[in-house]
């Protein structure tokens, strides 16, 4: 009866340790690229892209490298888009804390309006300020 | 008498317990909520100010999110019936209740009407 006890008890332990956990982070952001004073921005439509990342043990990072390539991979949805506004940005982490290896699953996810800018030149007259 | 003594430090203990703490951080000053056209005319109508619906854990604390973020703004921007929201200051707010830990966004500055065209350009 009291092995049993033990038993119910490593089974909840074991349950528990492969519940895992995710967390969540993310931001908004207005634009992707600089865009000129001097276009005409034109929204193209709404497109999204995502990037997993697998590691076992070690959980594995997100370069600057995998953030440009998802920039470009939600571009490349929208032929002509030059700059993505209004846009969503997130990174999930889940863990499998299953013994000896842990799971761990990186994601970055992106969503917003790719658009098209056209560069031109604004009519500008003489800045008057001496400073 | 000494029943009554712990059941007030008891309660006391309640009390403070239980009106938890929270925190509300700056997280940062911005310039606009969303994409400002640079073909669009942008008129202020007035401050505004939103907030996210709380999110809340048990034990641990979670994080603000682009969703709460894009909530708390859009919150701000309805009450004004406006497009975008400029000179915005951001506020992070944490809450802890015993084991529950709440975090919440908050966006505050002018909304703004923005109307969309083509400049005309060389």
């Amino acid at each position: 009866m009291k092995t049993y006890g033990i038993e119910k008890l490593l089974l909840f332990c074991a349950l528990m340790m492969t519940v895992g956990c995710t967390m969540k982070m993310g931001s908004i952001g207005d634009k992707s690229h600089f865009t000129y004073p001097n276009s005409n921005v034109e929204p193209l439509g709404h497109v999204s892209a995502s990037v997993e990342k697998f590691g076992l043990i070690i959980p594995k990072d997100m370069t600057k490298e995998d953030v440009r390539a998802l920039f470009e991979k939600a571009l490349s949805q929208k032929a002509g888009a030059d700059v993505l506004i209004n846009y969503k940005i997130d990174t999930e982490y889940t863990v499998i804390p299953i013994p000896i290896f842990s799971l761990n699953y990186t994601r970055l996810y992106l969503s917003g309006t790719a658009a098209k800018m056209t560069v031109g030149q604004k009519e500008l007259k003489e800045l008057k300020s001496a400073y | 008498m000494k029943k009554f003594l712990l059941f007030s430090a008891l309660f006391l203990m309640f009390l403070l317990v239980a009106s938890g703490c929270s925190k509300t951080y700056v997280t940062g000053f911005h310039t606009e909520s969303n994409f400002a056209y640079p073909n669009s005319n942008v008129t202020p109508v007035g401050y505004a100010a939103g907030a996210s619906s709380p999110a809340c854990s048990l034990f641990g604390q979670k994080f603000v999110t682009s969703d709460m973020q894009d909530e708390a703004v859009k919150n701000a921007l309805q009450a004004k019936q406006a497009d975008i929201l400029v000179n915005y200051i951001a506020f992070t707010k944490l809450s802890n209740f015993l084991i529950v830990n709440c975090t919440e966004y908050m966006v505050e500055g002018t909304a703004a009407k923005m109307v969309i065209g083509t400049q005309k350009l060389k």
